[in-house]
Order: structure tokens, then sequence, then C-alpha cells
């Protein structure tokens, strides 16, 4: 079973782990939406059940919140 | 190659950490860089403490880097299509600290030290290029 690793973008450092990809979304969402992070910041890094990486991915657009259109 | 102490071995759950001096005979290790020229921020955890909050993570690892036993761990644990890898020569007797940390992925390192520390460590970086 997978693992999704949320982790700082350039350097890789840990930040937290998540049983499902949605989860690991959610939670750098999460530090978004309180002010705490920037889009790009934080990526995650899905390892296997013998902990190799398998992927690295960033929170995809279509989890970003819509925005509103102004006449 | 120098062995760290794996929770494992020790009858201790794969979550315990394990914190360490460098071995005797020093430790290899690499870590992923901004740029081609490592500079001091390289090495800085960058994580707040309200961004550690929030996740819940433990204060012991809010001042911790991730390392990597593996040069090729180190590269696949980037998205970007091209990558720096530092290659580190620890030396034994310094003020760094090491911990093996594979509950974040096979040859996972958290590393301890102040930043003028490591990037005195750095021996090369490589520049990787991913295919597509």
């Amino acid at each position: 079973m997978s693992v999704f690793v949320v982790q700082e973008s350039i350097h890789a450092d840990h930040v937290s782990r998540h049983e499902t990809r949605d989860d690991a979304i959610a939670a750098i969402e999460e530090m978004i939406r309180e002010g705490l992070a920037e889009r790009g910041e934080f990526n995650i890094r899905e390892i296997d059940d013998a902990g190799k990486t398998v992927r690295v991915f960033g929170v995809p657009d279509s989890a970003a919140p819509a925005k509103t259109e102004v006449a | 190659m120098a062995q760290l102490p794996n929770p494992d071995a020790h009858g201790l759950p794969k979550t315990a950490t394990i914190v360490v001096p460098v071995p005797p005979d020093g430790l290899r290790l690499h870590r992923l860089l901004e740029h081609e020229i490592p500079s001091e921020r390289d090495f800085e955890p960058k994580l707040s403490r309200n961004q550690a909050k929030l996740r819940g993570v433990p204060e012991l690892f809010r001042g911790s880097i991730s390392q990597w036993l593996e040069h090729d761990q180190a590269v696949g644990s980037s998205e970007r299509s091209t990558c720096f890898v530092a290659r580190l020569e620890l030396p034994a007797g310094s003020s760094l600290r090491v911990a093996l940390t594979e509950e974040w992925g096979i040859g996972h390192v958290d590393v301890w030290g102040h930043p003028q520390e490591l990037i005195a460590a750095v021996a090369d970086v490589v520049r990787e290029r991913r295919r597509a």
C-alpha cells in the first residue's frame, strides 16, 4: 500500500505522511488556506510498501479554489 | 559504508528516531539543492513553527533537513525536470547529528547541523536532468 509524503518542493524536506493522495493534497491545501504556505511550496512524494519513491507530484490546479469572476 | 542504527534492529517501532553523531569513518549523504551553487539556505530547515503545529510535526523534526544515502534516492525525491544533488562527506567528531528515518523512504536520513558546517561538507554537486 502506498504512502503519500508531503514535502518541501525544492529540498524534499518531509512534513507529513498520509494514507491517500487526497489526504496529502488536503494537507497542502489547508496550509495554503491558513496562509502558512504558497502554492508550489510543497509537493507530494508517493512511496510504495518497500519505501521506494514511486513518483513526485504537485497539487493539481483543479484542487485550487475556483476564482470568482468580477464583471 | 557506515551503518546508521535502524529502529527495527533494536526492537523499536519504525517511527522511533535514533539520533547519533556521525560514525567514526564519516558518512556520505546526498542533498537536493535549489541551484548548482550550494548556499546556506539549502541547509536551513524551512518549516515554520505554525506549519509544523498545523501538520503535527514534532519539534525534533522542525530543526532537521532531509538527506539520502544514495544519489538516486535524492534525484527520485525531486519533481523538477532539472535538479541539483550535492554529495556531502560528513566528518566524524563534529556537532552534526544524524538519524536513519526510513519511514520517509528508503535511505532517508534526517540531519541536524549548522548550515555553515553542512555546506563545508559539500564535496561536489551534480546536475541531473530528468528524462521526459
